[in-house]
């Protein structure tokens, strides 16, 4: 069997291929279809709100017995367009009347997009009288 | 049917013994396209900062970035394209297809190193692609220049390449080789630790290097001394309009990740220099290499 079709290329192209194969048109309209959807979805959120300020929030999602001290899970999630880098967040936490505080740092927090992380305690940390915050970030 | 390529290939894929021999064959070009995407790209799908520009960088200036690059490819393509090439039509679906290898590449490199993970957001996703995609995708063009089996009796002899075309190869290697350093915070810093007389040495050392890549030191592929002409004339239409489209690179780049934003006027051109010096021997490079 022969599968070489007749081309009208076949002519000034001696080649073993002479029509463009359907693979090729496959790869290739697939990789059209990327990159429109790339420089697209870009665009778009380029216009629409990536140039939002970055707006963090901190949730404590919680709190666990570790083999040396306490525990405390953290999810910062950046509502905003921009991404902050840096980011230190602040806990306080009371327990037994004795206060104890702990600080961490997140490099980055892309926009709509949320990291975790977690901060240690000496003692069991009270949730009810958890307190985490922002303290500040930076542009990247 | 008898592969008149010889039998590794259907050694090596037997599967595709009953495919129609062209897409077989396009296949494997597409294999080996993924093969040089992944050597050439590699290096910065495992830099950080590349994946921090992913999304960290403006949104607009990376879809500019990405449309530009598309274009690059299909004038790469022109130039080197998957097999030989038979026109426009050709250019084209090889630019489209370099790009989703490209894309696929970075996708499955960065999913296996950890760096995309379904927790991310989608805007997250499309940029770490986004960034990553083009020099694979310029590495999957390339790949094909370097691998692929050499062009049979008669292709080889390409008609001379005009003007143009040569700044547009310069263009094409100085953007693919200042990429590689590029996005990382060492040319900020040497920014920090040269004088101004650092940089004025640099740049003289750019040219230079730019021009005895090219024509003086005898590497395979070596341009040949235009006839008729003398020094200054291919100096200055070759080797110095050469570092300009480097230093223009450059500038773009800087530009496109952010470097040159809130930056004074010294430290955006000490940066455009220095990176000006890797966007000069890709650009040398390119004219030994396409």
């Amino acid at each position: 069997m022969s599968s070489k079709q007749p081309d009208r290329n076949e002519a000034d192209h001696a080649r073993p291929h002479p029509s463009t194969p359907l693979l090729e048109w496959i790869a290739a309209g697939l990789g059209a279809a990327v990159a429109i959807f790339i420089v697209g979805y870009l665009a778009w959120d380029g216009l629409t709100s990536a140039d939002a300020p970055a707006d963090l929030v901190v949730r404590v999602d919680a709190v666990e017995a570790a083999t040396e001290g306490f525990r405390v899970d953290l999810t910062v999630t950046n509502l905003g367009g921009e991404t902050a880098a840096e980011a230190r967040i602040a806990v306080t936490a009371a327990s037994d009347g004795e206060q104890e505080a702990g600080e961490i740092t997140f490099d980055y927090v892309p926009g709509h997009s949320s990291r975790r992380g977690s901060l240690l305690f000496q003692n069991r940390p009270d949730p009810a009288a958890l307190a985490a915050r922002v303290l500040g970030y930076r542009e990247p | 049917m008898e592969n008149p390529r010889g039998n590794a290939r259907v050694f090596l894929l037997p599967r595709l013994n009953d495919m129609n021999p062209a897409n077989r064959d396009y296949a494997l070009e597409l294999a080996r396209a993924a093969a040089g995407a992944i050597l050439f790209a590699f290096p910065l799908l495992m830099t950080m900062e590349m994946w921090w520009l992913g999304f960290g960088m403006d949104r607009l200036r990376l879809a500019l970035f990405v449309s530009l690059g598309l274009l690059l490819l299909i004038g790469l393509s022109t130039r080197v394209g998957f097999g030989a090439d038979t026109g426009w039509r050709d250019d084209l679906l090889d630019a489209f297809s370099a790009y989703l290898v490209g894309v696929l590449v970075s996708l499955g490199l960065l999913v296996l190193f950890g760096v995309l993970d379904p927790a991310m957001s989608v805007g997250e996703w499309v940029g770490k692609l986004a960034v990553q995609s083009i020099p694979a995708g310029i590495g999957a063009i390339l790949a094909r220049a370097q691998f692929a089996a050499p062009p049979e009796e008669g292709q080889e002899d390409q008609p001379p390449a005009s003007y143009g075309a040569e700044l547009f190869v310069m263009l094409a290697g100085a953007v693919y080789v200042a990429f590689n350093v590029a996005p990382t915070d060492e040319i900020q810093l040497i920014a920090h630790l040269v004088t101004p007389w650092h940089a004025i040495l640099l740049a003289l050392v750019s040219v230079l290097l730019l021009h005895l890549l090219v024509y003086a030191l005898g590497f395979t592929g070596q341009e040949a001394w235009p006839k008729d002409t003398g020094f200054f004339t291919v100096f200055f239409r070759f080797s110095l309009a050469g570092y300009g489209l480097s230093l223009a690179v450059s500038f773009y780049i800087l530009w496109t990740f952010g470097r040159t934003d809130l930056t004074g006027l010294a430290e955006v051109l000490t940066m455009t220099v220095i990176l000006g010096f890797p966007s000069a021997l890709g650009a040398a490079t390119a004219r030994l290499i396409v």
